[in-house]
């Protein structure tokens, strides 16, 4: 029961390691027609609570390809270590997660001399690619230090851009419905994000190409449902957290990179015993 | 003869002598660059254009501007569509007879 428990913030540092633009979600800015956009994340995150301390390294390649101006297809695939220290010893695993692809579709744009609005629906699935019967000399992994779920899950949500050439603003809405494996069910999530980016810096760089910096500050809100067993709530799960990740993020002509830390600033885990500390991140996006 | 012997060196020069075209500034406002990003993309698709020699953009005025030969395809269809697969707002251009220094 309790490896089940940490089940939700595991799902929160996957769930935020799956996202692209601007530092831990999407944008609605357009990946162009017939080009492709590479972005890396390096993912470091804690929990811990009840003796137990677990933590989580990620390697995420996400990338983006402009089927034309409107529609995008991206595909994020993590690699992860999670480590998980209890009284009782240590449970470790590593390896390729669980795969997401999706779709973005602009349905709104109105543009302006260096500024610009949109909204774009998106929608897709994960896919169980990661292991979920890994072991260990103890027996089975918890599902909490699983590599992936082992479900098919269903996710969609829509975000807007509202941007100019000093400052920028994304939001996001998104749900994802989850499958069922030998009678386990994680709970559904709601995601509500939005970030501020602010230019606070023109810098040339070498031969004189120009680069922004800016000053970023994001923030979310994630309400997940208690997980089920067999088509039972298990009492301790779910639950809301809101949290806060100020970044730095520097633009060039072809490259974007960014750092940012994600603090929870507001929990409430229906009694679960661990809890999310912090996570940071480092990225890089280069464009095709 | 050596009339003869002229006529046929400008004859010679004047085919030797290689066709020159005239340079053109073409100034492109275009609407929904917001960063670097955008203007990148946005130049690489002009500076693939046959005759294209410059491109320089400027983002907060929403405007590209670029030098080619004056044979160089960037009429107003060509840019809407260039535009267009970029993801952002052709909204006109102004063509100058000469290629001004950056």
């Amino acid at each position: 029961m309790r490896f089940i428990i940490i089940l939700f913030f595991v799902s929160w540092f996957a769930g935020n390691s799956a996202k692209s633009a601007p530092i831990t979600f999407n944008t609605a800015l357009p990946v162009s027609n017939d080009e492709v956009i590479v972005r890396g994340q390096y993912i470091y995150g804690e929990a811990s609570g009840d003796g137990m301390q677990f933590s989580q390294n990620t390697l995420v390649l996400a990338t983006g390809y402009g089927i034309n101006s409107k529609l995008a297809l991206f595909t994020v695939l993590p690699f992860a270590q999670k480590r998980l220290q209890t009284t009782m010893g240590s449970r470790q695993s590593s390896g390729l997660g669980d795969a997401r692809v999706f779709a973005r579709y602009t349905l709104l744009q109105r543009d302006g001399p260096g500024r610009t609005f949109r909204i774009a629906p998106f929608a897709g699935v994960k896919l169980p690619t990661g292991s979920s019967e890994n072991t260990d000399v103890i027996g089975i992994l918890p599902k909490g230090v699983q590599s992936g779920s082992g479900t098919f899950d269903g996710f969609a949500g829509v975000v807007m851009t509202w941007a100019n050439t000093n400052w920028q603003n994304d939001s996001q809405l998104s749900f994802q419905s989850n499958g069922v494996k030998a009678g386990f069910q994680s709970g559904s999530g709601f995601n509500a994000d939005t970030s501020f980016q602010l230019r606070i810096d023109d810098q040339a760089l070498g031969g004189g190409a120009p680069a922004y910096l800016y000053a970023v500050l994001e923030a979310g809100a994630s309400f997940k449902a208690r997980d089920r067993l067999n088509g039972i709530e298990i009492t301790q799960s779910g639950g809301e957290t809101i949290h806060l990740a100020p970044g730095l993020q520097l633009a060039a002509r072809r490259w974007i990179a960014e750092i940012s830390v994600l603090a929870p600033i507001v929990q409430n885990l229906n009694g679960a015993p661990i809890k999310p500390d912090f996570q940071t991140r480092i990225g890089l996006r280069i464009n095709y | 003869m050596k009339f003869k012997l002229l006529t046929i060196g400008l004859l010679i020069s004047g085919l030797a002598v290689p066709a020159l075209s005239a340079e053109q500034t073409t100034k492109i406002r275009v609407d929904g660059m917001t960063c670097p990003f955008c203007s990148a993309t946005s130049e690489k698709a002009l500076q693939k254009i046959d005759g294209v020699k410059s491109v320089t953009t400027d983002l907060e005025a929403g405007v590209i501007t670029v030098c080619a030969s004056d044979t160089a395809k960037l009429d107003d269809v060509t840019l809407k569509e260039l535009f267009l697969k970029k993801g952002f707002t052709f909204v006109s251009k102004e063509q100058f007879d000469t290629c001004k220094e950056a």
